[in-house]
Protein backbone atom coordinates (compact mmCIF):
# COMPACT_ATOMS: atom_id res chain seq x y z
CA UNK A 1 0.00 0.00 0.00
CA UNK A 2 1.23 3.19 -0.86
CA UNK A 3 2.47 5.57 2.42
CA UNK A 4 1.53 9.27 2.16
CA UNK A 5 4.85 11.86 2.76
CA UNK A 6 5.14 11.10 6.55
CA UNK A 7 5.47 14.77 7.56
CA UNK A 8 5.52 13.88 11.34
CA UNK A 9 8.87 13.49 10.96
CA UNK A 10 8.85 10.37 13.42
CA UNK A 11 12.50 8.02 13.47
CA UNK A 12 11.94 4.44 12.65
CA UNK A 13 12.32 3.45 16.61
CA UNK A 14 9.86 5.81 17.16
CA UNK A 15 7.10 4.34 14.70
CA UNK A 16 7.87 1.35 16.21
CA UNK A 17 6.94 2.44 19.92
CA UNK A 18 3.68 3.90 18.50
CA UNK A 19 2.77 1.00 16.78
CA UNK A 20 2.97 -1.16 20.70
CA UNK A 21 6.13 -2.72 19.35
CA UNK A 22 8.36 -3.08 22.82
CA UNK A 23 12.23 -2.52 22.41
CA UNK A 24 12.46 -6.34 22.64
CA UNK A 25 10.77 -6.35 19.41
CA UNK A 26 12.99 -3.74 18.23
CA UNK A 27 15.82 -5.80 18.89
CA UNK A 28 14.18 -8.69 16.69
CA UNK A 29 13.42 -5.91 13.94
CA UNK A 30 17.15 -4.83 13.87
CA UNK A 31 18.88 -8.63 14.46
CA UNK A 32 16.60 -9.77 11.25
CA UNK A 33 17.28 -6.24 9.46
CA UNK A 34 21.20 -7.22 9.99
CA UNK A 35 20.45 -10.98 8.59
CA UNK A 36 18.59 -8.93 5.75
CA UNK A 37 21.11 -6.54 4.90
CA UNK A 38 23.93 -9.58 4.82
CA UNK A 39 25.92 -8.17 7.92
CA UNK A 40 27.39 -9.39 10.30
CA UNK A 41 25.75 -9.91 13.88
CA UNK A 42 27.74 -7.97 15.60
CA UNK A 43 26.64 -5.10 13.63
CA UNK A 44 23.01 -4.77 15.51
CA UNK A 45 24.13 -2.50 17.96
CA UNK A 46 25.11 -0.08 15.68
CA UNK A 47 22.04 -0.63 12.94
CA UNK A 48 19.88 -0.01 16.28
CA UNK A 49 21.11 3.24 16.90
CA UNK A 50 21.20 3.91 13.00
CA UNK A 51 17.64 3.27 13.35
CA UNK A 52 16.69 5.17 16.49
CA UNK A 53 17.67 8.35 14.41
CA UNK A 54 16.45 6.94 10.71
CA UNK A 55 13.86 8.90 9.33
CA UNK A 56 11.57 7.46 6.18
CA UNK A 57 13.19 8.68 2.85
CA UNK A 58 10.59 9.50 -0.11
CA UNK A 59 11.18 6.51 -2.58
CA UNK A 60 10.21 7.01 -6.12
CA UNK A 61 9.58 3.93 -8.00
CA UNK A 62 10.04 3.81 -11.91
CA UNK A 63 9.47 1.30 -14.22
CA UNK A 64 10.48 1.18 -17.63
CA UNK A 65 10.96 -1.49 -20.40
CA UNK A 66 10.50 -4.15 -18.13
CA UNK A 67 8.23 -7.34 -17.42
CA UNK A 68 7.06 -6.20 -13.57
CA UNK A 69 9.02 -9.55 -12.64
CA UNK A 70 11.27 -7.16 -10.38
CA UNK A 71 8.34 -5.71 -8.36
CA UNK A 72 6.66 -8.97 -7.94
CA UNK A 73 9.63 -10.96 -6.53
CA UNK A 74 9.52 -8.42 -3.97
CA UNK A 75 5.66 -7.71 -3.55
CA UNK A 76 4.90 -11.80 -3.89
CA UNK A 77 8.03 -12.54 -1.09
CA UNK A 78 6.88 -15.18 1.45
CA UNK A 79 8.35 -13.07 4.03
CA UNK A 80 5.93 -10.44 3.93
CA UNK A 81 5.99 -9.26 7.38
CA UNK A 82 9.77 -8.06 7.54
CA UNK A 83 9.32 -6.60 3.28
CA UNK A 84 6.21 -4.75 4.61
CA UNK A 85 7.58 -3.26 7.58
CA UNK A 86 10.78 -2.16 5.38
CA UNK A 87 8.07 -1.06 3.10
CA UNK A 88 6.52 0.77 5.59
CA UNK A 89 9.44 1.93 7.13
CA UNK A 90 9.93 4.22 3.42
CA UNK A 91 7.38 6.64 1.69
CA UNK A 92 7.05 4.89 -1.76
CA UNK A 93 5.56 8.13 -3.46
CA UNK A 94 4.87 6.81 -6.56
CA UNK A 95 4.94 2.82 -8.65
CA UNK A 96 3.08 2.48 -11.84
CA UNK A 97 1.95 -0.99 -10.39
CA UNK A 98 1.15 -0.49 -6.89
CA UNK A 99 -0.06 3.21 -6.36
CA UNK A 100 -3.79 3.67 -6.82
CA UNK A 101 -3.91 7.00 -8.21
CA UNK A 102 -3.46 6.79 -12.69
CA UNK A 103 -2.88 9.16 -15.61
CA UNK A 104 -2.31 12.87 -14.45
CA UNK A 105 -2.59 12.35 -10.56
CA UNK A 106 0.21 9.64 -10.56
CA UNK A 107 2.28 12.21 -12.43
CA UNK A 108 1.67 14.82 -9.82
CA UNK A 109 2.26 12.45 -7.27
CA UNK A 110 5.93 12.03 -8.60
CA UNK A 111 6.29 15.96 -9.06
CA UNK A 112 5.33 16.58 -5.85
CA UNK A 113 7.48 14.20 -4.49
CA UNK A 114 10.31 15.49 -6.09
CA UNK A 115 10.08 18.92 -5.24
CA UNK A 116 9.33 18.22 -1.37
CA UNK A 117 11.99 16.20 -1.27
CA UNK A 118 14.60 17.59 -3.65
CA UNK A 119 17.75 16.56 -2.73
CA UNK A 120 17.18 13.76 -0.62
CA UNK A 121 14.65 11.04 -2.18
CA UNK A 122 15.89 7.78 -3.68
CA UNK A 123 14.68 6.09 -7.17
CA UNK A 124 14.46 2.99 -7.62
CA UNK A 125 14.28 2.06 -11.41
CA UNK A 126 13.26 -1.63 -12.74
CA UNK A 127 13.97 -2.18 -16.81
CA UNK A 128 15.34 -0.69 -19.16
CA UNK A 129 15.96 2.83 -20.97
CA UNK A 130 15.57 2.50 -25.00
CA UNK A 131 17.37 5.88 -26.08
CA UNK A 132 17.26 4.71 -29.73
CA UNK A 133 14.77 7.10 -32.06
CA UNK A 134 14.73 9.51 -28.79
CA UNK A 135 13.50 6.79 -26.79
CA UNK A 136 10.11 6.44 -28.62
CA UNK A 137 9.47 3.10 -27.88
CA UNK A 138 8.54 3.62 -24.44
CA UNK A 139 6.38 6.06 -22.91
CA UNK A 140 4.88 7.02 -19.78
CA UNK A 141 2.37 9.75 -19.61
CA UNK A 142 3.95 10.83 -23.33
CA UNK A 143 7.19 11.19 -21.58
CA UNK A 144 9.27 9.03 -22.83
CA UNK A 145 11.75 6.80 -20.13
CA UNK A 146 15.06 8.45 -20.81
CA UNK A 147 13.48 12.06 -20.22
CA UNK A 148 11.52 10.57 -17.02
CA UNK A 149 15.34 9.28 -16.14
CA UNK A 150 17.24 12.41 -16.28
CA UNK A 151 14.38 14.80 -14.86
CA UNK A 152 13.39 12.33 -11.50
CA UNK A 153 17.33 11.86 -11.44
CA UNK A 154 18.30 15.55 -11.04
CA UNK A 155 16.83 15.46 -7.25
CA UNK A 156 17.84 12.48 -6.08
CA UNK A 157 20.22 11.19 -3.54
CA UNK A 158 20.92 8.05 -4.70
CA UNK A 159 19.47 5.49 -7.37
CA UNK A 160 18.91 1.56 -7.33
CA UNK A 161 18.81 0.08 -10.65
CA UNK A 162 16.22 -3.03 -9.53
CA UNK A 163 16.63 -6.16 -12.07
CA UNK A 164 19.39 -7.11 -14.78
CA UNK A 165 17.36 -4.44 -17.16
CA UNK A 166 17.83 -1.86 -15.29
CA UNK A 167 21.60 -2.43 -13.74
CA UNK A 168 23.33 -3.98 -17.10
CA UNK A 169 20.74 -3.95 -20.00
CA UNK A 170 19.24 -7.60 -19.70
CA UNK A 171 16.96 -9.10 -22.09
CA UNK A 172 16.13 -5.65 -23.84
CA UNK A 173 19.38 -4.89 -24.33
CA UNK A 174 20.74 -8.50 -25.31
CA UNK A 175 21.67 -8.78 -29.03
CA UNK A 176 20.14 -7.25 -31.72
CA UNK A 177 18.61 -4.85 -29.10
CA UNK A 178 16.26 -3.48 -31.52
CA UNK A 179 14.80 -0.25 -29.07
CA UNK A 180 18.46 0.72 -28.07
CA UNK A 181 18.15 -0.47 -24.84
CA UNK A 182 20.26 1.04 -21.92
CA UNK A 183 21.21 0.22 -18.13
CA UNK A 184 20.59 2.75 -15.67
CA UNK A 185 24.16 3.39 -15.39
CA UNK A 186 25.05 4.21 -19.36
CA UNK A 187 22.50 7.21 -18.78
CA UNK A 188 23.10 8.82 -15.22
CA UNK A 189 26.37 9.54 -14.44
CA UNK A 190 26.29 12.29 -11.54
CA UNK A 191 24.03 10.34 -9.03
CA UNK A 192 25.34 7.31 -6.62
CA UNK A 193 23.57 4.34 -8.56
CA UNK A 194 23.52 1.04 -7.25
CA UNK A 195 22.79 -2.25 -9.07
CA UNK A 196 20.67 -4.72 -7.97
CA UNK A 197 21.05 -7.30 -10.53
CA UNK A 198 19.31 -10.77 -11.01
CA UNK A 199 16.54 -11.86 -13.15
CA UNK A 200 14.54 -11.09 -10.85
CA UNK A 201 16.95 -9.93 -8.02
CA UNK A 202 16.21 -12.20 -4.60
CA UNK A 203 13.56 -9.94 -2.71
CA UNK A 204 15.67 -9.87 0.31
CA UNK A 205 18.30 -7.99 -1.46
CA UNK A 206 16.34 -5.43 -3.13
CA UNK A 207 14.81 -4.89 0.84
CA UNK A 208 18.40 -5.20 2.14
CA UNK A 209 19.98 -2.08 -0.15
CA UNK A 210 16.50 -0.42 0.79
CA UNK A 211 17.21 -0.92 4.41
CA UNK A 212 20.48 -0.06 4.21
CA UNK A 213 20.17 3.15 2.82
CA UNK A 214 17.49 3.47 5.51
CA UNK A 215 19.75 2.80 8.64
CA UNK A 216 22.79 4.13 7.32
CA UNK A 217 21.08 6.84 5.05
CA UNK A 218 23.64 6.03 2.40
CA UNK A 219 24.02 3.67 -0.38
CA UNK A 220 26.42 0.25 0.65
CA UNK A 221 29.99 -0.42 -0.86
CA UNK A 222 29.74 -1.88 -4.14
CA UNK A 223 32.21 -4.33 -6.11
CA UNK A 224 33.07 -3.31 -9.65
CA UNK A 225 30.26 -3.81 -11.48
CA UNK A 226 28.33 -1.96 -8.95
CA UNK A 227 26.48 -4.56 -7.04
CA UNK A 228 26.53 -4.59 -3.33
CA UNK A 229 29.33 -6.69 -1.86
CA UNK A 230 27.59 -8.24 0.72
CA UNK A 231 25.28 -9.53 -1.37
CA UNK A 232 27.45 -10.11 -4.70
CA UNK A 233 31.23 -10.28 -3.18
CA UNK A 234 31.62 -14.14 -3.54
CA UNK A 235 30.33 -16.39 -6.47
CA UNK A 236 27.41 -18.98 -6.22
CA UNK A 237 30.28 -21.41 -7.09
CA UNK A 238 32.23 -20.52 -3.86
CA UNK A 239 29.21 -20.67 -2.12
CA UNK A 240 27.25 -23.72 -3.53
CA UNK A 241 26.52 -26.68 -1.49
CA UNK A 242 27.61 -28.67 -4.29
CA UNK A 243 30.98 -27.10 -4.43
CA UNK A 244 32.79 -30.50 -2.42
CA UNK A 245 31.33 -32.92 -5.25
CA UNK A 246 33.39 -30.42 -7.69
CA UNK A 247 36.48 -30.62 -5.74
CA UNK A 248 35.81 -34.13 -6.13
CA UNK A 249 35.62 -34.57 -9.22
CA UNK A 250 32.11 -35.96 -9.16
CA UNK A 251 29.89 -34.43 -11.94
CA UNK A 252 26.11 -34.85 -13.01
CA UNK A 253 26.11 -35.51 -17.09
CA UNK A 254 22.68 -35.42 -17.82
CA UNK A 255 20.00 -34.74 -15.97
CA UNK A 256 18.64 -38.48 -15.33
CA UNK A 257 21.64 -40.10 -14.55
CA UNK A 258 23.00 -41.31 -11.39
CA UNK A 259 25.08 -38.06 -10.79
CA UNK A 260 22.25 -35.91 -11.46
CA UNK A 261 20.19 -38.15 -8.69
CA UNK A 262 23.34 -38.20 -6.29
CA UNK A 263 22.75 -34.02 -6.45
CA UNK A 264 26.52 -33.99 -7.87
CA UNK A 265 28.19 -30.62 -9.28
CA UNK A 266 26.09 -29.28 -12.86
CA UNK A 267 29.15 -27.67 -14.28
CA UNK A 268 29.11 -30.53 -17.27
CA UNK A 269 25.45 -29.24 -17.32
CA UNK A 270 26.14 -25.66 -18.06
CA UNK A 271 26.24 -24.50 -15.08
CA UNK A 272 27.22 -20.94 -14.33
CA UNK A 273 27.84 -20.76 -11.11
CA UNK A 274 31.86 -20.26 -10.95
CA UNK A 275 31.11 -16.65 -13.05
CA UNK A 276 28.17 -15.44 -11.34
CA UNK A 277 27.79 -13.33 -8.07
CA UNK A 278 25.20 -13.42 -6.18
CA UNK A 279 23.58 -14.62 -2.97
CA UNK A 280 21.09 -17.15 -4.20
CA UNK A 281 23.21 -20.08 -2.28
CA UNK A 282 23.16 -18.47 0.84
CA UNK A 283 20.34 -16.13 1.11
CA UNK A 284 17.90 -18.57 -1.40
CA UNK A 285 14.58 -18.64 -2.56
CA UNK A 286 10.96 -19.58 -1.54
CA UNK A 287 10.83 -18.65 2.32
CA UNK A 288 15.01 -19.58 2.27
CA UNK A 289 13.83 -23.30 0.90
CA UNK A 290 15.94 -23.70 -1.63
CA UNK A 291 17.95 -22.18 -5.19
CA UNK A 292 17.95 -23.52 -8.61
CA UNK A 293 21.08 -25.73 -8.44
CA UNK A 294 19.39 -26.90 -5.17
CA UNK A 295 16.35 -27.86 -6.88
CA UNK A 296 18.89 -29.57 -9.99
CA UNK A 297 18.96 -26.45 -12.59
CA UNK A 298 22.37 -25.18 -13.26
CA UNK A 299 22.61 -21.63 -12.37
CA UNK A 300 21.67 -19.23 -15.96
CA UNK A 301 24.14 -16.09 -14.48
CA UNK A 302 21.28 -14.37 -14.75
CA UNK A 303 22.90 -11.86 -12.25
CA UNK A 304 25.10 -10.98 -14.95
CA UNK A 305 25.99 -8.60 -17.42
CA UNK A 306 24.95 -10.10 -21.07
CA UNK A 307 23.85 -13.25 -19.52
CA UNK A 308 21.65 -13.45 -22.27
CA UNK A 309 24.23 -13.64 -24.71
CA UNK A 310 26.97 -15.99 -23.27
CA UNK A 311 26.53 -18.85 -25.90
CA UNK A 312 23.71 -21.28 -24.30
CA UNK A 313 22.51 -22.12 -20.36
CA UNK A 314 23.30 -25.57 -20.95
CA UNK A 315 27.26 -25.24 -22.73
CA UNK A 316 29.95 -25.70 -19.71
CA UNK A 317 31.61 -22.76 -19.21
CA UNK A 318 34.75 -24.04 -20.67
CA UNK A 319 33.11 -24.87 -24.20
CA UNK A 320 33.27 -21.33 -26.71
CA UNK A 321 30.56 -18.89 -25.62
CA UNK A 322 30.84 -16.52 -28.27
CA UNK A 323 28.32 -16.44 -31.10
CA UNK A 324 29.70 -19.09 -33.16
CA UNK A 325 27.22 -18.43 -36.12
CA UNK A 326 27.37 -14.71 -36.00
CA UNK A 327 31.17 -15.59 -36.43
CA UNK A 328 30.99 -17.83 -39.52
CA UNK A 329 28.69 -14.84 -41.25
CA UNK A 330 31.36 -12.09 -40.16
CA UNK A 331 34.41 -14.90 -41.78
CA UNK A 332 32.35 -15.14 -44.48
CA UNK A 333 31.86 -11.68 -45.72
CA UNK A 334 35.09 -10.32 -44.76
CA UNK A 335 36.43 -13.24 -47.70
CA UNK A 336 38.74 -14.17 -44.87
CA UNK A 337 39.72 -18.05 -44.94
CA UNK A 338 41.07 -18.18 -41.12
CA UNK A 339 37.87 -16.42 -39.97
CA UNK A 340 35.95 -19.09 -42.35
CA UNK A 341 38.11 -22.06 -41.07
CA UNK A 342 37.24 -20.60 -37.40
CA UNK A 343 33.47 -20.52 -38.08
CA UNK A 344 33.51 -23.40 -39.56
CA UNK A 345 35.51 -25.29 -36.04
CA UNK A 346 32.96 -23.50 -34.17
CA UNK A 347 29.77 -25.02 -36.04
CA UNK A 348 31.18 -28.20 -36.26
CA UNK A 349 31.65 -27.82 -32.64
CA UNK A 350 28.61 -26.81 -32.46
CA UNK A 351 26.76 -29.55 -34.05
CA UNK A 352 28.69 -32.05 -32.13
CA UNK A 353 28.10 -30.20 -28.75
CA UNK A 354 24.31 -30.39 -30.26
CA UNK A 355 24.45 -34.23 -30.36
CA UNK A 356 26.30 -34.71 -27.50
CA UNK A 357 26.36 -33.31 -24.16
CA UNK A 358 29.64 -31.50 -24.09
CA UNK A 359 32.67 -33.44 -22.09
CA UNK A 360 35.55 -31.67 -20.39
CA UNK A 361 38.34 -32.52 -18.20
CA UNK A 362 39.02 -31.81 -14.64
CA UNK A 363 42.01 -29.46 -16.47
CA UNK A 364 39.35 -27.35 -17.99
CA UNK A 365 37.46 -26.89 -14.94
CA UNK A 366 40.28 -26.24 -13.08
CA UNK A 367 41.18 -23.27 -15.73
CA UNK A 368 38.17 -21.76 -16.46
CA UNK A 369 37.41 -21.50 -12.69
CA UNK B 1 6.14 -40.23 -14.69
CA UNK B 2 7.07 -36.58 -13.78
CA UNK B 3 10.51 -36.82 -12.30
CA UNK B 4 9.17 -34.77 -9.45
CA UNK B 5 6.89 -37.13 -8.17
CA UNK B 6 9.49 -40.19 -8.27
CA UNK B 7 10.35 -40.92 -4.96
CA UNK B 8 13.05 -43.53 -6.04
CA UNK B 9 15.21 -40.18 -6.28
CA UNK B 10 17.49 -39.64 -3.75
CA UNK B 11 19.67 -36.53 -2.92
CA UNK B 12 22.87 -37.53 -1.64
CA UNK B 13 23.58 -35.40 1.28
CA UNK B 14 26.66 -33.28 1.06
CA UNK B 15 29.46 -35.62 1.01
CA UNK B 16 30.51 -35.30 5.11
CA UNK B 17 32.52 -36.34 8.26
CA UNK B 18 36.11 -37.73 6.92
CA UNK B 19 34.99 -36.12 3.44
CA UNK B 20 34.17 -32.29 3.65
CA UNK B 21 30.69 -31.88 5.48
CA UNK B 22 29.38 -28.16 5.43
CA UNK B 23 28.38 -28.54 9.31
CA UNK B 24 31.75 -29.40 10.34
CA UNK B 25 33.35 -26.57 9.91
CA UNK B 26 30.50 -24.26 11.25
CA UNK B 27 31.13 -27.30 14.32
CA UNK B 28 34.08 -26.16 14.60
CA UNK B 29 33.26 -22.34 15.00
CA UNK B 30 31.28 -22.79 18.02
CA UNK B 31 33.99 -24.59 19.43
CA UNK B 32 36.12 -21.64 18.81
CA UNK B 33 33.25 -19.14 19.98
CA UNK B 34 32.69 -21.73 23.41
CA UNK B 35 37.00 -20.95 23.79
CA UNK B 36 36.35 -17.18 23.39
CA UNK B 37 33.13 -16.85 25.47
CA UNK B 38 35.36 -18.88 28.42
CA UNK B 39 38.53 -16.82 28.04
CA UNK B 40 37.45 -13.26 26.84
CA UNK B 41 33.52 -13.46 28.04
CA UNK B 42 33.38 -12.29 24.23
CA UNK B 43 29.64 -13.89 22.61
CA UNK B 44 29.62 -14.88 19.06
CA UNK B 45 26.46 -14.37 16.72
CA UNK B 46 26.44 -17.26 13.55
CA UNK B 47 23.57 -16.22 11.15
CA UNK B 48 22.56 -19.57 9.56
CA UNK B 49 21.56 -17.62 6.13
CA UNK B 50 24.62 -16.74 5.45
CA UNK B 51 26.52 -20.08 5.57
CA UNK B 52 26.16 -22.39 2.47
CA UNK B 53 24.13 -24.97 3.66
CA UNK B 54 22.76 -28.19 1.36
CA UNK B 55 19.58 -30.35 2.24
CA UNK B 56 20.57 -32.07 5.06
CA UNK B 57 23.16 -30.13 6.93
CA UNK B 58 20.88 -27.85 8.88
CA UNK B 59 19.46 -30.73 10.36
CA UNK B 60 22.48 -32.61 10.61
CA UNK B 61 23.83 -29.36 12.53
CA UNK B 62 20.92 -29.65 14.54
CA UNK B 63 21.28 -33.35 15.29
CA UNK B 64 24.90 -32.81 16.51
CA UNK B 65 23.71 -29.94 19.02
CA UNK B 66 20.81 -31.15 20.33
CA UNK B 67 18.44 -29.85 22.94
CA UNK B 68 18.82 -28.83 26.26
CA UNK B 69 17.65 -27.52 29.38
CA UNK B 70 16.02 -24.06 28.39
CA UNK B 71 13.22 -23.17 25.59
CA UNK B 72 11.58 -19.91 25.78
CA UNK B 73 9.04 -18.21 23.01
CA UNK B 74 9.01 -14.41 22.35
CA UNK B 75 5.54 -12.83 20.85
CA UNK B 76 6.41 -9.88 19.16
CA UNK B 77 6.35 -9.40 15.80
CA UNK B 78 5.69 -12.62 15.12
CA UNK B 79 7.00 -15.67 17.30
CA UNK B 80 10.73 -16.26 18.11
CA UNK B 81 12.30 -19.36 19.58
CA UNK B 82 15.40 -19.48 22.07
CA UNK B 83 16.59 -22.98 22.93
CA UNK B 84 19.49 -24.43 24.80
CA UNK B 85 21.44 -26.55 23.07
CA UNK B 86 22.77 -29.78 25.04
CA UNK B 87 25.83 -27.85 25.07
CA UNK B 88 25.67 -25.27 27.74
CA UNK B 89 26.18 -21.46 26.53
CA UNK B 90 25.33 -22.66 22.86
CA UNK B 91 21.85 -21.36 21.92
CA UNK B 92 19.87 -21.55 18.88
CA UNK B 93 16.97 -18.30 18.53
CA UNK B 94 14.87 -18.39 15.41
CA UNK B 95 12.70 -15.50 14.44
CA UNK B 96 9.12 -15.57 12.81
CA UNK B 97 7.13 -13.22 11.16
CA UNK B 98 3.43 -12.90 12.05
CA UNK B 99 2.61 -15.54 9.18
CA UNK B 100 4.44 -18.04 10.63
CA UNK B 101 7.66 -17.64 8.21
CA UNK B 102 11.86 -17.93 9.40
CA UNK B 103 12.99 -14.90 8.91
CA UNK B 104 16.24 -15.53 10.61
CA UNK B 105 18.02 -18.02 11.99
CA UNK B 106 21.13 -17.74 14.25
CA UNK B 107 23.48 -20.02 16.85
CA UNK B 108 24.25 -17.65 19.71
CA UNK B 109 27.16 -18.37 22.17
CA UNK B 110 26.74 -16.54 25.20
CA UNK B 111 25.40 -17.11 29.07
CA UNK B 112 22.26 -15.59 28.02
CA UNK B 113 20.83 -14.50 24.52
CA UNK B 114 20.09 -10.13 24.74
CA UNK B 115 16.54 -11.14 23.20
CA UNK B 116 15.39 -12.68 26.69
CA UNK B 117 16.99 -10.29 28.82
CA UNK B 118 14.23 -7.36 29.77
CA UNK B 119 15.40 -4.51 27.81
CA UNK B 120 16.06 -1.03 29.95
CA UNK B 121 13.35 0.80 27.76
CA UNK B 122 10.56 -1.41 28.36
CA UNK B 123 11.36 -1.59 32.02
CA UNK B 124 10.88 2.10 32.04
CA UNK B 125 7.42 1.87 30.48
CA UNK B 126 6.48 -0.92 32.55
CA UNK B 127 7.49 1.10 35.89
CA UNK B 128 4.85 3.91 34.39
CA UNK B 129 1.77 1.26 33.07
CA UNK B 130 2.10 -0.28 37.29
CA UNK B 131 2.12 3.11 38.66
CA UNK B 132 -0.98 3.98 36.61
CA UNK B 133 -2.34 0.31 37.15
CA UNK B 134 -1.85 1.03 40.84
CA UNK B 135 -3.47 4.07 40.81
CA UNK B 136 -6.88 2.36 39.02
CA UNK B 137 -7.32 0.07 41.37
CA UNK B 138 -7.03 2.81 44.82
CA UNK B 139 -9.78 4.72 42.52
CA UNK B 140 -12.22 1.99 41.40
CA UNK B 141 -11.44 1.01 45.72
CA UNK B 142 -10.78 -2.51 44.90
Amino acid sequence: MLQPWNKNGLTVAERLQAEGISRRGFLKFCATTASMMALSPSMVPAIARALENAKRPSVIWLSFQECTGCTESLTRSHSPNLETLILEQVSLDYHHTLQVASGEAAEEAREAAMKENNGRYLVVVDGSIPVDNGGVYSTIAGITNLEMLRETAEGAAAIIAVGTCAAFGGIGYAKPNPTGAMPVSAIISDKPVINVSGCPPIPTVISGVLAHFLTFDKLPEVDDLGRPITFFGQSIHDRCYRRPFYDRGLFAESFDDEGAKKGWCLYRLGCKGPATYNACATTKWNEGTSFPIEAGHPCLGCSEPDFWDMGGFYQPLSTPTGDVTRTLVYGVVAGALIGAAAGSMARTRKIKAQKEHYKVTTDDLEESS
Amino acid sequence: MNPAMDDSIEIEPTPCAKDRGNDLPVLNEILHALNELLTHDRQTVIDIKSLPFGPVDEERLSIALGQGEVAATIHTLGESRVTETAYAGIWWVEHRNEQGAVIAKFIEVTYMPDILKAQHEDVIVARQKLKDALETIKLNGA
